[in-house]
Order: C-alpha cells, then sequence, then structure tokens
C-alpha cells in the first residue's frame, strides 16, 4: 500500500479498523520508518495529552452558578423555588439573609410600582416554562400549592371550594394579607390561587387592569 | 382529585428521573446534575478557550442553559452528552464561527502558555523530574492550543473527556464518519506542532 494516512493511523490507533486493514497496515510499517514514526508521533501526542492533568474549576464557580441561577429563576417568577435552591447551595446564615432582603425587595416592588407591573402581566402567570402538569406541588414557605387544572390549590383545601373572599395581587387588601402572612408573598407568583388566611379561604387572583 | 407528591421517580432511567424531579420543583435534582459535570464542562471550557477566566465564565453560562432547559430533557441522549453538547455550542458561538474553523495566523503562532500545564502528580517523582514533567505539560497544553477548534473539540472529547465515537457524534450532531476524521485530523495538528517543522506528510 501507498504511505497510511493519518485518518488510517488515527484509526488503527483507536483499534476500529477492521482485521483486514489492520493487517495491511501492519504489513506496510514495518517496510516504512516514515509510517512508523508519524504512528509513534502520534501515540506520543495523545500520551502527551493524557499527562495533562484535569484542573478544578475554581471555588468561586459555585457561588456564582448558584446566583446567577437563583436570578434568572426570580426574573422567571420562581420566588417559591428560590428558596430550597439557596438552601441547598449555601449552609451560611448570611445567604439566608441576602435572600430575605431580597425577598423583602420584590414585595417592596409590587408596591411601589403597581400600575406598571399591572400594565405588564397577562391575566395568568405560568410559573414553569411549560405548563405544569396537574399535581406539580409548590413549596412556598410552610405551604404546599397543588396545581389544578386551572390554577394553585393549597393542600387541604378542597378544589372548587368557593373562597370566602378574593384579593387582587397589588390591591391595599393583597398589602394587608401579606403584611401579617408575609410568607404569602411568593404567591403573586402563582395566582390564581386558593390559600388559607386566617381561618377563610381565600382566592388571590391577577391584579385588576387599570382604570 | 388527589393532589400526586413530586417526588416519585417515574421511569427507570436516573437521567430522566433528574429532569422529572427538576421540573417537579425538586432544587436537589439540578445540585446534582451540576456537581457530576461541572468538573467535565470546565475542562472542555478551558481547553476550547485557553482561559481560565473565559473558561469560569462560559461554565456558568451553561450550567444557566443546563437550569433552564433540564425539565424539558427527554431522555433521546444521557445527560452528558446533552451537557457537553451545550457546552461546546458555547465555546462555538463565544468563538465565533471564523475561528472556530479558521485559526487566525495570530493565534497559531502565539507563545504565551495559554492554561496551566498542570501535570498528573507522582509522588515518586523528584523536584528535577518534577519541573521537567510540568514544563513538558505545559508544551502540550500550548501545542494543543494550535489545533483548530472544530478539530480540537473532536481531540479533547476523545483523549481527555474519553468518550466513545458515538458519543462524541452525538455531541457534535454528526457521523462517526466525520468524527473518526475530525479526530484523525485533530492528533495530526497536535503532533505535528509537538515535533516542530516536519518532514512532508504524504498523502
Amino acid at each position: 500500500m501507498s504511505h497510511a494516512t493519518a485518518e488510517l493511523l488515527s484509526a488503527y490507533f483507536d483499534d476500529v479498523l477492521d482485521d483486514e486493514v489492520s493487517d495491511a497496515l501492519e504489513a506496510h510499517l514495518e517496510t516504512c520508518p516514515d509510517c512508523r514514526s508519524r504512528l509513534g508521533g502520534l501515540r506520543s501526542a495523545v500520551a502527551g495529552l493524557k499527562r495533562l492533568e484535569r484542573m478544578a474549576p475554581p471555588p468561586s464557580l459555585d457561588q456564582a452558578v448558584a446566583r446567577r441561577v437563583a436570578m434568572a429563576a426570580e426574573r422567571r417568577g420562581f420566588a417559591a423555588r428560590l428558596e430550597s435552591g439557596l438552601d441547598t447551595y449555601s449552609r451560611q446564615t448570611s445567604t439566608l439573609v441576602l435572600f430575605a432582603v431580597v425577598l423583602a425587595l420584590a414585595v417592596m416592588a409590587y408596591l411601589l410600582a403597581g400600575a406598571v407591573e399591572r400594565g405588564r402581566r397577562g391575566s395568568i402567570d405560568v410559573v414553569f416554562s411549560d405548563d405544569p402538569i396537574p399535581g406539580t406541588v409548590v413549596e412556598v414557605g410552610p405551604r404546599a400549592l397543588v396545581r389544578s387544572a386551572t390554577g394553585w390549590v393549597e393542600r387541604g383545601i378542597e378544589p372548587g371550594t368557593i373562597p370566602a373572599r378574593t384579593v387582587a395581587v397589588g390591591s391595599p387588601e393583597w398589602v394587608d394579607v401579606v403584611a401579617l402572612n408575609p410568607d404569602l408573598a411568593p404567591v403573586a407568583e402563582l395566582v390564581p390561587a386558593l390559600v388559607q388566611v386566617d381561618g377563610e379561604v381565600v382566592a388571590v387572583v391577577a391584579p385588576s387592569p387599570p382604570g | 382529585m388527589v393532589p400526586m407528591t413530586a417526588v416519585e421517580s417515574f421511569s427507570s432511567n436516573p437521567d430522566l428521573d433528574l429532569a422529572d424531579r427538576h421540573r417537579y420543583g425538586d432544587p436537589a435534582a439540578f445540585d446534582l446534575v451540576y456537581r457530576r459535570h461541572v468538573e467535565m464542562v470546565y475542562n472542555l471550557a478551558l481547553r476550547m478557550t485557553g482561559s481560565e477566566v473565559e473558561a469560569e465564565d462560559l461554565t456558568q453560562e451553561v450550567f444557566l442553559r443546563v437550569h433552564r432547559h433540564l425539565g424539558r430533557f427527554k431522555g433521546r441522549s444521557t445527560l452528558k452528552t446533552w451537557i457537553y453538547r451545550v457546552a461546546l455550542n458555547h465555546c462555538r458561538s463565544r468563538l465565533g464561527r471564523r475561528r472556530w474553523f479558521f485559526l487566525p495566523l495570530a493565534e497559531e503562532t502565539t507563545d504565551d502558555d495559554g492554561p496551566p500545564g498542570a501535570v498528573v502528580a507522582d509522588p515518586g517523582r523528584g523536584p528535577e523530574a518534577e519541573l521537567l514533567a510540568r514544563d513538558d505539560a505545559r508544551r502540550v497544553a500550548r501545542a494543543l492550543r494550535r489545533v483548530k477548534p472544530v478539530f480540537r473539540a473532536a481531540v479533547v472529547l476523545r483523549d481527555l473527556e474519553g468518550l466513545s465515537y458515538e458519543e462524541i457524534a452525538e455531541v457534535l450532531g454528526t457521523r462517526v464518519g466525520t468524527v473518526r476524521s475530525r479526530i484523525a485530523r485533530g492528533r495530526e495538528q497536535l503532533r505535528l506542532a509537538l515535533e516542530g517543522p516536519a518532514p512532508e506528510t504524504p498523502s
């Protein structure tokens, strides 16, 4: 055969050649110092690569990823998931304090930016990038909200229960509810929802359009 | 209607289980995926970009994307090859299409060290041998940077990450034949870079 191509030598090195081709190559190699040298060079190059140590990622990377993931999730309205996500990534209380600050800021943003927020949102906020499958459970603080066909229902409430009252996110009633029950703030992202507040079933709905 | 709890597993495919758990809001699922694959992604990014800083930035972006899309993972490939694919796509767009296929002359002749040529530890090695080994590793790392990225990716996946031809085909989205060819050309460029100006390669 004529000289071996780089591809042939590489395939031979990986032991993926058919026996016949492999035999023919070996026969050629016995008589061809150039090709032997190239095969040797190939072996040497790959061996050099294998001696390179796997680098450990820098220690700052874990925190950076956790932070960016949390920020992106919050932008998409994952306030409920944020809480357990940060717990997983860091045990430090400083991170929990950061979360509390972020949540407080998020609540403040709702209160302060009312009209703009209302205009921007549609009537139903989708929490997940796909429609959540009925039965999906999301934890909001100590509460568990279960996805029904049309909204979220706090575990313990029979879906279809007529609420004692309806509260729109951003309204003065909502402000009161959240002031007395701060753990309910993330429910603003999960409207429409049925939750227990002070012993009664309350429907939380999207902010009403202005005017 | 009886609400399901979120953490039942639905299949015997552990990758799909993780995707399901992630979709149902279990943060431990992504945590596990991250820990299993972060070193792999970081090293790929390091060898493809030649910079620790870029590799760290790229790794963050990759896992941001993984977090966003993990819920949609359908199990047609493995999580490993899917994540490699995301990582390589990010490397490719960062480098830009032209540089992916054609290294600009400046980079081909660069003398700077690029990523550290850290060498696998060997406690039996004396200090002189250690220095030689590190020097050799630096040389290899530098030579690798002179391989065109499109071929370098195949070589890194094969010889550094240890993937099979089929896995690499999945990662690159090409046929096994193309993988063979890219690995071969990458190794050839590496060999030439290591040997210096070489006798003419017969075709």
